[in-house]
């Protein structure tokens, strides 16, 4: 193999800067994470004290929860109203698909800051308390959108012949659902569970506009701490957030690469393996 | 089983059963409109008890969509579906008491085997232990014992399509529909499934009602063929009408090769038969279908298989020709012949009964008993192709 072709040094020379700016940083959280010196200066040894620091401490505890209260809430709501969205879309003329495609990717175009603004005067005009429950809100804007696009791919790829399978065998339309709609659409749901989940922990923005006084996920105590300053407690709770986010993804990606016989084939598996 | 009636669309009941059976299927005016395209145009035909009837013709005749309308896939824009004398076409699909086996099987990839058999009868809440001895009883009909925790992808085609028979005959429906269902598979695998299929339907004894394009597949299995174009049922009648007493040029195109040749009709006579010039052979005395007029253009039909290359026998039509071309097909040999005057001939021979060579002349001839008389149509010989 000796006649690949040239490699091009400048490019791979550019490329591998671009590399190397991005995942600093992120190196950087996550050995400083593990860094035993308290002013981020230099190295001083490994130590894992600012995790259980953080674990110990009762707000981060707190704010924890409320993020995976919201996380769970927002995930939940927005399969209901992506799942509810693709059945439709599959029966609705190609017009009606087009505008109400164009809907849902605004919700993911469209900056964040100003849906959160929007829905914060929204909110307060109706007397909307500010919370968990508005968060949770704020978050189906974006996550139904996201979970609308996977969910409706998939279920556009369906034929429609097994449903109708289902029905000729004596099923009723709910039935059909439950038997074979939904076991086919599930590692799709799943997928759309996991991005959703990791976004509403990403989140800062509609978080912040709508938490109020009562509601404060981790993403926004974080932000509040570096305000004050960078502590190795901000980079562990960082790098904590970030390992949520990847086993998301990564796991969802996993699930992407296994269909379509997805997650049946994931359960085959274990079944084989058991006996 | 009903006897195979003779021809016309709206046969009747075995006339041998007394009292006369209900009907398993009545399709009464039939008709489903998309927009402008008329699919299916008012279809009226009644399927016996107990019989595997087929409906066959080129894509897009309408065929698939007459059985939808039955399994109530597809609501149709005129007229009514009857089984067994009650009016479904109201009736939702899980509510008819037909089944049907798709073309492509439409296993359920999640579920084994055994849970797509089964997946009927959970739907009616037959307990548990019933189910078991019932979907054991269906794989071994079906001669797939041992397979019950694969899965649809581990299967073949035929083992899939076997799956997809079992799990629609173990609800015992009124009637089977079944699309293509060999459709997807390889010839030495559908001749042996034809077989399969035949002896099942006879076991079961459930009326079959069979779609498919392939017309050979079609003779070989039912009792009676309906030949479709254009959305109608151009012919109802057992294989052997359909094919020597054709009612048309497209049916007669469309159930095997033919040669026509152009006729003109002199007279009607009272037997049913007519005189005819034919041309290029001068008149004769014909059998064709009912109703042809005094003047009007037809077509006289010889099958290939008829034609015969020796000596010409007394009562025979004769013509001589050149064979231009050959194709040995094993158990006979297909030639095509032109005569003088510049026709073309498709005849079938075998070699060992009549050896023919290319570019030599033979003096063709025929029984004038093997022509049978259809109304000319120009645009047949397109539509069947």
């Amino acid at each position: 193999m000796k006649r690949r072709p040239r490699r091009p040094r400048l490019a791979s020379l550019f490329t591998s800067m671009v590399m190397v700016c991005l995942y600093a940083p992120i190196a950087i959280v996550l050995v400083f994470s593990v860094n035993k010196d308290p002013l981020l200066i230099s190295w001083k040894g490994f130590t894992t004290q600012w995790y259980s620091q953080a674990l110990h401490d009762p707000q981060v505890r707190h704010d924890m929860l409320t993020s995976l209260e919201v996380a769970a809430l927002s995930t939940v709501i927005s399969l209901v109203i992506a799942v509810c969205a693709g059945m439709w879309a599959r029966s609705a003329s190609p017009r009606a698909r087009r505008i109400f495609d164009a809907f849902t990717y605004s919700r993911i175009v469209l900056p964040e800051v100003v849906f959160a603004l929007g829905l914060l005067v929204l909110f307060s005009k109706l007397h909307i308390a500010f919370g968990i429950g508005a968060i949770v809100l704020g978050h189906v804007v974006f996550n139904s959108a996201y979970a609308t696009v996977i969910i409706q791919a998939r279920l556009a790829a369906l034929s429609t012949t097994l449903e109708e399978a289902a029905a000729d065998l004596g099923a009723n339309r709910w039935r059909v659902f439950r038997r074979v709609t939904l076991p086919l659409l599930l590692p799709a749901v799943l997928v759309a569970a996991l991005l959703t989940i990791s976004f509403s922990f990403d989140d800062v923005i509609v978080s912040q506009f709508l938490g109020g006084n009562s509601a404060e996920p981790i993403s926004v105590l974080l932000l509040g701490m570096i305000h004050l300053h960078v502590t190795p407690e901000v980079n562990a709770i960082g790098s904590a957030l970030m390992l949520i986010t990847l086993v998301s993804f990564g796991t969802a990606g996993l699930i992407t690469v296994l269909r379509p016989t997805g997650a049946g084939q994931l359960l085959a598996l274990g079944r084989r393996a058991a006996e | 089983m009903s006897e195979p009636t003779t021809s016309a669309v709206t046969a009747e009941p075995a006339a041998s059963e007394t009292p006369p059976s209900v009907p398993a299927v009545r399709l009464l005016g039939l008709g489903r409109r998309y927009g402008e395209v008329l699919a299916v145009d008012e279809i009226d035909v009644e399927i016996g008890d107990g019989e595997f009837f087929s409906m066959i013709g080129p894509s897009g005749c309408g065929k698939t969509t007459t059985l939808r309308m039955i399994a109530g896939l597809v609501e149709p824009t005129a007229g009514r579906v009857e089984v067994h004398g009650r009016d479904v076409t109201a009736l939702r699909p899980h509510r008819r008491p037909v089944n049907t086996v798709f073309q492509q099987y439409a296993l359920f990839p999640h579920l084994d085997v055994f849970e797509n058999v089964a997946f009927g009868l959970r739907e009616r809440r037959t307990p548990s232990g019933e189910i078991t001895t019932r979907v054991k009883e269906m794989l071994e009909l079906v001669d797939l014992s041992g397979r019950e925790r694969n899965r649809p992808s581990q299967l073949s085609g035929g083992q899939q399509q076997r799956v997809a028979l079992a799990r629609s005959l173990i609800l015992g429906p009124e009637v089977l529909l079944l699309d293509e269902p060999l459709g997807a598979l390889d010839l030495k695998l559908r001749k042996q499934l034809q077989l399969q299929l035949k002896r099942i339907q006879r076991e079961v004894g459930i009326t079959f009602v069979y779609v498919t394009h392939d017309q050979e597949e079609a003779f070989f299995m039912s009792d009676r063929v309906a030949i479709m174009r254009d959305g109608r049922m151009e012919q109802v009648g057992s294989p052997r009408d359909v094919y020597e007493r054709p009612a048309t040029e497209f049916v007669a195109e469309f159930v095997g090769a033919s040669n026509r040749i152009p006729a003109t009709i002199v007279d009607a006579e009272t037997d049913g038969a007519y005189r005819v010039e034919l041309e290029g052979l001068g008149q004769m005395r014909v059998a064709g279908v009912p109703g042809l007029r005094p003047g009007q253009r037809a077509s006289a039909i010889v099958r290939p298989e008829a034609i015969t290359t020796g000596p010409v026998p007394a009562g025979h039509v004769a013509v001589s020709a050149r064979i231009v071309d050959l194709a040995y097909l094993g158990h006979q040999i297909s030639c095509l012949a032109e005569s003088q005057a510049g026709a073309q001939i498709a005849i079938s021979v075998h070699e060992a009964r009549a050896p023919v060579a290319v570019g030599e002349t033979y003096e063709l001839s025929w029984p004038v008993s093997a022509m049978w008389l259809v109304a000319r149509d120009d645009t047949a010989a397109q539509a069947a192709t």
